[in-house]
């Protein structure tokens, strides 16, 4: 939506990564209808890096308080797909994007559009833990801090309330100020996880956030997110078929960088309409 | 493209063969309880005993396979439902076995009063039907057929009508001659074991529907209501 303005929680237009005009991205009321409205508007997204195409004109909603897997063969362009979501492939030199992701019906691959707005807005947890070098307090306070929250009692309670949130408080507060290091993989994926929830994302963005972590721990992280999608948006890519049959709303199935299907998890997984989406959750290619 | 799941399919062949087998040796054993019913011979009410033994053996095999592969091989979709059919419907197929034993001692204690009570003529007939039906039956759950399957709710009606009309037919000759009323009150509870059978394979019929479609639809109801509603609008 160009021409709109994307403003920073002090209401102050944000530093915008390219262009010059300011766009409004409006977080949009707690009113807001509960019908799953669409969070994330894909429409003929396609994706290149270099001369390498790897996504096909992808269109799809995500809706909010919502979970949508993604599933799909190693390769398929699903991480590719998570990652234009919130802008991570910009990193990635030579690669370029076509379509348009609208969040909340504005264009975030617009002129206007503040990357670092939108990371906060869409945020990401990832294949293995990755806390940083820092405390357990610190990684949670981290991402306020950047976002100008400097007032200590503001900062603990945001790092008690992430940590609730993230189930992890009960195990971490006596220890806030220990290395992140120092728990395990599955608490260090959850303090990722608060780490992330400690700026309000509104969609939360997970690749194979269990894949490095025991059965317990990934039962608690699909326990989390249920809790979550009470209030955000997720979008969690696995190859963990049993996984995504347990724990989201909505499934899509990618095959060489094409979305051959989206639909009721239920309906994917007992009755996909594509033979290719039923040939590879029964594990019979990929 | 060739599968990467080659031995989850060849358990999900054999559990088909295990199925396959226990409706054989269930047309075996209705024949056999005809047999020993109209023949009033006690030797084959032996072996329809014996061959329950095997039904149920193979009813507990497919159901420990079933969840052995459920928990395994975590299936979905059509392996999911060819499974969950698989496990539901032995339990109808079990049944039949049963009934096939009822009918059977039916036989052996009517031959061991000496009794013969000549009106039978059309207890054959109602088995041909329903052993028709279970070869249909069997014929649908290999070839995913549902024209088969529709076939065989058909057929329940004419089982229905048949049973009712016998029932009628044997009540009204126990009224004329009381010294009947105990071989024909059997003879009925033989009849009707038939015509349970009929609905337990209408119910496999509608099980077969679900593995082929996904849809749990119940076709003998539809199909009566469908019935009805033509009925009322031929009255109109």
């Amino acid at each position: 939506m160009i021409g709109s303005t994307l403003v920073n929680d002090a209401g102050t237009a944000a530093p915008v990564a390219e262009g010059n005009s300011a766009a409004a991205i409006a977080k949009p009321e707690p009113s807001q209808p509960s019908s799953a409205p669409a969070k994330i508007r894909v429409t003929n997204l396609s994706f290149f890096y270099d001369e390498v195409q790897a996504l096909f004109n992808n269109t799809i909603e995500i809706p909010d308080r919502h979970i949508t897997a993604l599933i799909g063969p190693s390769g398929c362009g699903k991480s590719t797909f998570l990652r234009a979501l919130n802008r991570m492939n910009d990193e990635i030199p030579g690669t370029r994007v076509q379509g348009e992701v609208l969040l909340d019906g504005v264009d975030i691959y617009g002129p206007t559009c503040d990357k670092v707005i939108l990371r906060r807005r869409v945020g990401m947890v990832f294949q293995r833990p990755n806390p940083f070098p820092k405390s357990i307090y610190e990684n949670v306070a981290y991402g306020p801090r950047v976002h100008g929250e400097g007032r200590k009692s503001r900062l603990d309670e945001i790092v008690e309330h992430s940590l609730r949130r993230a189930a992890l408080w009960d195990e971490v507060k006596d220890g806030l100020h220990k290395s992140a290091f120092d728990i395990s993989g599955g608490q260090q994926q959850r303090l990722c996880i608060a780490r992330v929830l400690a700026v309000e994302p509104e969609v939360l963005l997970m690749d194979e956030p269990c894949s490095a972590l025991d059965p317990a721990s990934t039962f608690r992280i699909e326990e989390l997110m249920r809790e979550l999608q009470k209030d955000i948006a997720i979008v969690i890519v696995t190859h963990n078929m049993q996984q995504a049959a347990r724990v989201s709303d909505t499934t899509g199935f990618f095959l060489k960088g094409e979305l051959l299907e989206v639909g009721p998890t239920l309906r994917i997984f007992s009755k996909p309409d594509d033979k290719r989406t039923e040939d590879y959750i029964q594990g019979r290619f990929g | 493209m060739s599968s990467t799941r080659t031995p989850f399919d060849e358990e999900l062949s054999r559990l088909r063969t295990h199925v396959l087998a226990m409706g054989e040796t269930l047309d075996h054993m209705l024949d056999l309880s005809m047999q020993a019913l109209t023949g009033q011979d006690p030797e084959l009410t032996k072996a329809v005993l014996a061959a329950d033994d095997e039904v149920d053996r193979l009813d507990a095999e497919i159901e420990a396979d079933c969840l052995r592969m459920i928990a395994l091989q975590q299936p979905v979709a059509s392996d999911l439902r060819k499974l969950g059919t698989a496990f539901k419907v032995v339990t109808d197929l079990e049944r039949i076995g049963d009934y096939a034993v009822d009918i059977a001692k039916i036989g052996r204690r009517i031959s061991r009063r000496g009794l013969f009570y000549k009106p039978l003529v059309d207890m054959p007939r109602l088995a041909g039907l329903v052993r028709a039906m279970l070869r249909d039956v069997m014929s649908a759950f290999v070839n995913q057929d549902l024209d088969v399957v529709a076939r065989v709710v058909t057929a329940d009606d004419e089982v229905d009508d048949l049973y009712h009309r016998y029932r009628d037919f044997v009540i009204e000759a126990m009224r004329q001659d009381t010294t009947q009323v105990y071989v024909g009150t059997f003879v009925v509870l033989a009849a009707k074991y038939l015509e349970r059978v009929g609905d337990h394979l209408v119910n496999v019929a509608e099980r077969i529907h679900y593995m082929v479609t996904g849809d749990l639809v119940q076709l003998a109801k539809q199909r009566k209501l469908s019935a009805q509603s033509e009925q009322a609008t031929g009255q109109a």
